[in-house]
């Protein structure tokens, strides 16, 4: 490997001595998570201007490349892998230096992103995802669920509260079900014509009045009145 | 539109966008095909086999089993014509290649061989590459006139020398010491300079002069190694007299072989017993010659007999190759020996490529099949020809259940009553043979909950239980046929050498019958073809065919139901092939030089209509599409979120027709009715850069037109833009009441409305998913230049995405998101995951018998097969579907209930008798 890359280094000074336009980079080969990465000999990389293009393949070390004889110009260079994604590179060739930016995709080629090294580093951002992935059956997801939590609370209630009522002095009883009777509207004890609507607008009204109301508005906002 | 389809309707709507194959059914669903394309240069070792192809394929072949280890497309780097292929030590092999542009620049890069990873890589002007010889560094002769010495190990030049004036190079050879530049010049004729090899400066200023006479002679032949070069050629006026010159030679003798009979070709090649030349004659026969060469006297040593075989020289040993058999032969003064003989099965095919080595030989057949085989036998075949696809389509196989044939049916209904019965008895005895594998099968089946479960068998013409197996029939560029079977990976079904026995393939198309497919030539020949077998029915010449006409492309119509199917030649004749003609008047249209044209047939004439033309000459018409007559409409409109509809303009004649600006750089889209000729909408786009080489991709849909093309402005990117057509912009408007769209009544100009995405990649197709019933959503495919294939559903590309706004609950009832011109960035979208699919040109569609699911082909050098479900896989059980866990559930609510059932019913009776336990 170290001779690769000696022969590679005497290579780059050689092609920079030859001509003005020739660009090196390397893909970086390690990635955030600590993950050493290894690009195969079928990574390419392009760069692309209007009228030109040129490819190239990395090296023999596994992440270099190196383009000869590029000619003057603004160019966009990308990374062709199966494995790995990267950003879309800027590259602007003039005579005396090479500038790289970041591009952003969807904006005019004039807005330029930040400045980037030169020679070109490189890093996927991100591995290649094509798959979706089918959910097994799972007891703690399951478990996790609070519908599930909800319905088994309740069914525990079904069972525990009666106890609860039991274990009370019949006094206390009456005058727990009393309370009750005098919090709960009379609308939820009656849930035959109970009006959600103004329930929740927090009108007080007795449940036979407000059930009359409810259906004035309805006929005279509702979709009979339009048919007419 | 019935109910069923209403509430399918409400499925797909809801169907979400983002959607991706399942790790699982990855390389269970798709297969793909790697080729390389018709070798043009090969380098055989024990090792490797490295190949250079015509497609511009770089690989590296087992040479145990055939498959490629690597390959690098290098379409737009090298040349095959102007190229050498050549080993640079022993991990390393060497391209020298021509880039296309012009020609003038010349190409060179060094590979490892195992790995396929570039080592150096280098640009020489000067010209294409003449020659290349490796002596350690590489020396490399231009067309130019220029030889250059650069590092084996860095590609950097160590020096340059050029030719004198009026000297054309012709060929190289060097030596650790010196380097022959071969060159031919009007009054000196052949000869050679010798330059150093350290120096680059010539060793002495003489021209070497090799044969005065030969200074027209265009090529030398030359082949090193055993320790002399030898280079060989003819001079025209000369009889058919063959000179040679040693090169390693001192003295620079020039000998003259006189074949012993006419011949077509020879290779002369240097052995440890003499000099080989190896002829073929005009016959077709071909034979060896053995000379021995001491100081300037050329003696004949030995003769073979002429065959019908291939002879070739590998590694200083004489091969013959015949379609049975091959031979390693030791030829001597007492004729040819056999050394060793193996049978081996080779294809019948004429040989067209022969490269031996001193282990094997690798050969060539025109029908498109190599074979690389040594002196025991065969040890791989590879089949190239479906590298270069012409046409293909898709062929339904029988269902199963299907054993009953027509004829039986007929038989059973018609004969007397005692002889049917015994018959259907007879029938029902033989189908219980199936018995035990159906009940084998249908357990397996009920256990796993898959239908895969039961292999279909490959040698059968039965399709599977949901259609997904086809074949796929391919007409390839050597005249041959192939079927692929999709459900087996590909594997080829059958297949059919030079089907139209030696015309060019210019279509295949399906018959009246749906098992039959009509294959026309470029000659007027045509063959009907079982598509399921491969049998050739019937072949004949289409009569009254005109004298120098070519067949350019198949033309079907639909009159009636009736389908009729004609070639249309250059001459503009049409050419009915299955007998009949349309008794009524139809109507095409055709590109021809940069214009439409529209033609009527009628009373079995051609008469053009109308010509629609470019706005100014320099438009070019890079591409056009119709709709795929087979697509089928579901809903004449589009219902929007208040419930009034938008009626689709379903005009089944629009052609869409594209077309570049070559000096503007600029891009227009027309669409035009192809019966009519009328123009019914036209985008130019006049503002942006576009790309006019790669062109506009376009597909046309139900009511939609889809066309991308890469452009510099405003942003750079690939756009890609949507043309959505509606009968008027008016809701609950519609102008066309019949079932059926005319061409020729009246109706308005239809309303379009446009949108344009952005895509990340560079598109090379589009094609469009067509599902059974036309219920599902459709899908667009497009091919990529990075070798991927992604889908875009059609739902995304909506012209009717709200801008800049959240969509409102009535848009949101339609299935719109807001717009946002980033399209394709997910990685989800490419159907195609890693399989580096190279050099697409088309993708195909075929429904399977599920209306969700749509199987998809692309061909161009690779082929690829998947399936995809543009709206879910609603109508098939998912895979992630328990069984085992349903019936655990059942269960456990059984022990529920059994347990909750007598608790209930304690507690209702203590309630009714008032006791509280």
């Amino acid at each position: 490997m170290l001779r690769w890359k000696l022969i590679l280094i005497a290579l780059f000074l050689l092609a920079h001595a030859v001509s003005a336009y020739s660009l090196r980079g390397f893909l970086g080969s390690t990635v955030p998570n600590g993950h050493h990465i290894t690009y195969s000999p079928t990574t390419e990389v392009i760069l692309r201007s209007a009228d030109a293009k040129y490819k190239t393949y990395i090296r023999a070390d596994g992440e270099s490349f190196v383009f000869l004889n590029v000619t003057a110009g603004s160019y966009a260079l990308s990374v062709n892998s199966a494995e790995h994604l990267f950003h879309t590179l800027r590259v602007d060739v003039a005579e005396s230096d090479v500038q790289v930016f970041l591009t952003h995709r969807g904006n005019e080629w004039e807005f330029k992103g930040p400045r980037q090294p030169y020679p070109i580093e490189l890093k996927p951002f991100a591995p290649a995802v094509y798959y979706q992935y089918r959910e097994g059956f799972n007891i703690l997801k399951l478990l996790k669920n609070p519908m599930l939590i909800i319905s088994l609370l309740t069914l525990g209630m079904v069972f525990v509260l009666p106890k609860i009522m039991d274990s009370l002095d019949p006094e206390q009883l009456k005058e727990i079900q009393q309370q009750q009777a005098k919090s709960v509207p009379s609308a939820i004890a009656n849930p035959m014509n109970f009006d959600v609507a103004s329930y929740l607008a927090g009108k007080s009204s007795g449940p036979s009045a407000s059930g009359s109301s409810a259906s004035q508005s309805n006929s005279a906002g509702g979709p009979r009145s339009r048919k007419s | 539109m019935n109910v069923r389809a209403l509430s399918l309707f409400l499925i797909l709507v809801t169907a979400s966008f983002v959607r991706a194959l399942f790790a699982d059914e990855a390389f269970v669903v798709d297969w793909h095909i790697r080729s390389i394309g018709s070798i043009y240069s090969a380098l055989v070792s024990p090792d490797s086999v490295a190949v250079f192809s015509e497609s511009s394929v770089l690989a590296s072949l087992d040479p145990i089993n055939g498959t490629i280890r690597w390959r690098h497309w290098l379409d737009e780097s090298a040349v095959p014509q102007h190229s050498h292929l050549i080993r640079l030590d022993s991990s390393a092999i060497l391209l020298i290649a021509a880039t296309p542009a012009d020609a003038s620049i010349t190409h060179i890069a060094a590979w490892i061989e195992d790995s396929g990873y570039l080592v150096w890589e280098a640009y020489l002007s000067g010209g294409a590459p003449v020659g290349v010889s490796v002596a350690g560094d590489v020396y490399v002769l231009l067309s130019g006139g220029m030889v250059q010495r650069l590092s084996r190990r860095t590609g950097s030049e160590v020096w340059e020398y050029s030719l004198p004036e009026g000297h054309y190079p012709v060929d190289i050879v060097a030596s650790k010491q010196s380097v022959s530049v071969i060159t031919r010049k009007q009054d000196k004729g052949l000869g050679y300079f010798i330059v150093g090899a350290e120096s680059g400066e010539l060793a002495s200023d003489n021209l070497v002069v090799i044969d005065k006479n030969a200074a027209a002679v265009p090529s030398v032949a030359k082949t090193e190694g055993h320790g002399s070069d030898i280079i060989s050629w003819t001079v025209p006026g000369e009889g058919g007299s063959i000179k040679f010159a040693n090169l390693s030679d001192t003295a620079m003798s020039v000998y003259t072989i006189d074949p012993k009979a006419p011949y077509a070709s020879f290779s002369l090649t240097s052995t440890s017993t003499g000099i080989v030349a190896t002829l073929a004659g005009l016959d077709g026969r071909s034979w060896a010659e053995l000379y021995s060469t001491s100081g300037s006297k050329l003696r004949l040593v030995g003769v073979t007999s002429p065959t019908e075989s291939t002879i070739a020289v590998g590694a200083g040993k004489l091969f013959e190759i015949s379609k049975g058999s091959i031979s390693r032969l030791a030829l001597g003064s007492d004729g040819a020996n056999v050394e060793s003989r193996t049978e081996v099965g080779l294809p019948s095919s004429p040989i067209e490529f022969l490269t031996c080595s001193s282990s094997a030989c690798l050969v060539g057949f025109k029908n498109g099949e190599y074979v690389l085989a040594n002196i025991t036998g065969v040890t791989w075949t590879r089949d190239e020809s479906i590298a270069d696809v012409v046409s293909a389509l898709f062929v339904e196989l029988e269902e199963e259940g299907e054993s009953l044939s027509l004829g039986e049916v007929l038989f059973e209904e018609n004969a007397a009553p005692l002889q049917a019965y015994i018959h259907r008895v007879k029938r029902h005895w033989n189908a219980l043979a199936g018995l035990p594998q159906y009940v084998v099968g249908f357990f397996q089946r009920f256990m796993s909950g898959d239908y895969d479960a039961v292999p279909v068998d490959p040698n059968s013409t039965v399709t599977d239980t949901f259609g997904f197996r086809k074949f796929i029939v391919l007409a390839t560029t050597k005249g041959g046929l192939r079927a692929l079977d999709t459900a087996h990976s590909g594997a080829f079904a059958w297949k059919v050498d030079d089907v139209l026995e030696s015309d060019v393939v210019v279509g295949i198309v399906h018959g009246d019958a749906k098992d039959k497919l009509y294959v026309v030539g470029k000659f007027g020949t045509v063959a009907y073809i079982n598509a399921l077998t491969g049998k050739i029915v019937t072949i004949s010449k289409i009569a009254d065919f005109g004298l120098g006409d070519k067949v350019e492309s198949v033309v079907t119509f639909v009159d009636d139901g009736v389908q009729y199917i004609s070639a249309w030649t250059a001459h503009g004749q049409l050419h009915f092939l299955n007998g009949s003609s349309p008794s009524k008047s139809v109507y095409f249209s055709k590109v021809i030089d940069n214009a439409v044209v529209g033609y009527i047939y009628k009373e079995d004439r051609v008469i053009p209509t109308w010509r629609f033309t470019l706005p100014t000459s320099s438009y070019k018409i890079t591409s056009f599409a119709s709709r795929d007559p087979d697509d089928k409409t579901v809903s004449v409109g589009r219902v929007l979120g208040d419930r009034s509809v938008l009626y689709k303009y379903l005009n089944p004649h629009i052609l869409a027709v594209a077309a570049v600006h070559e000096d503007t750089k600029s891009a227009a889209v027309f669409l035009i009715d192809d019966v009519s000729g009328r123009l019914l909408y036209s985008s130019f786009h006049d503002d942006e850069v576009v790309d006019t080489a790669a062109g506009v991709k376009l597909v046309v849909g139900e009511h939609w037109v889809v066309y991308s093309y890469w452009s510099e402005l405003a942003t750079r990117g690939e756009k890609l833009v949507v043309l959505d057509l509606y009968e008027s912009d008016v809701r609950n408007e519609r102008w066309s009441n019949a079932q059926n769209f005319s061409s020729f009544t009246e109706t308005p100009l239809p309303f379009v409305q446009d949108q344009a995405y952005l895509f990340p990649e560079h598109i090379t197709s589009l094609a469009v998913s067509r599902s059974r019933f036309g219920i599902t959503n459709r899908d667009i495919i497009a091919t990529l230049d990075n070798a991927q294939i992604a889908v875009i559903p059609k739902r995304l590309l909506d012209a009717r995405r709200p801008i800049n706004r959240d969509p409102t609950n009535e848009e949101k009832e339609e299935g719109l998101v807001k717009y946002d011109a980033l399209v394709g960035d997910d990685k989800r979208f490419i159907i195609s995951h890693v399989f580096n699919v190279v050099g697409t040109k088309k993708t195909i569609c075929n429904p399977a018998y599920l209306e969700s699911t749509v199987l998809v082909f692309a061909y161009g050098l690779d082929l690829f097969f998947t399936r995809i479900t543009p709206s879910q896989p609603f109508d098939l059980l998912s895979k992630s579907f328990n069984k085992g866990q349903l019936l655990l559930t059942i269960f456990a609510l059984m022990v529920g209930v059994r347990f909750t059932g007598p608790m209930v019913r304690r507690k209702q009776l203590n309630i009714r008798w008032g006791t509280q336990n």
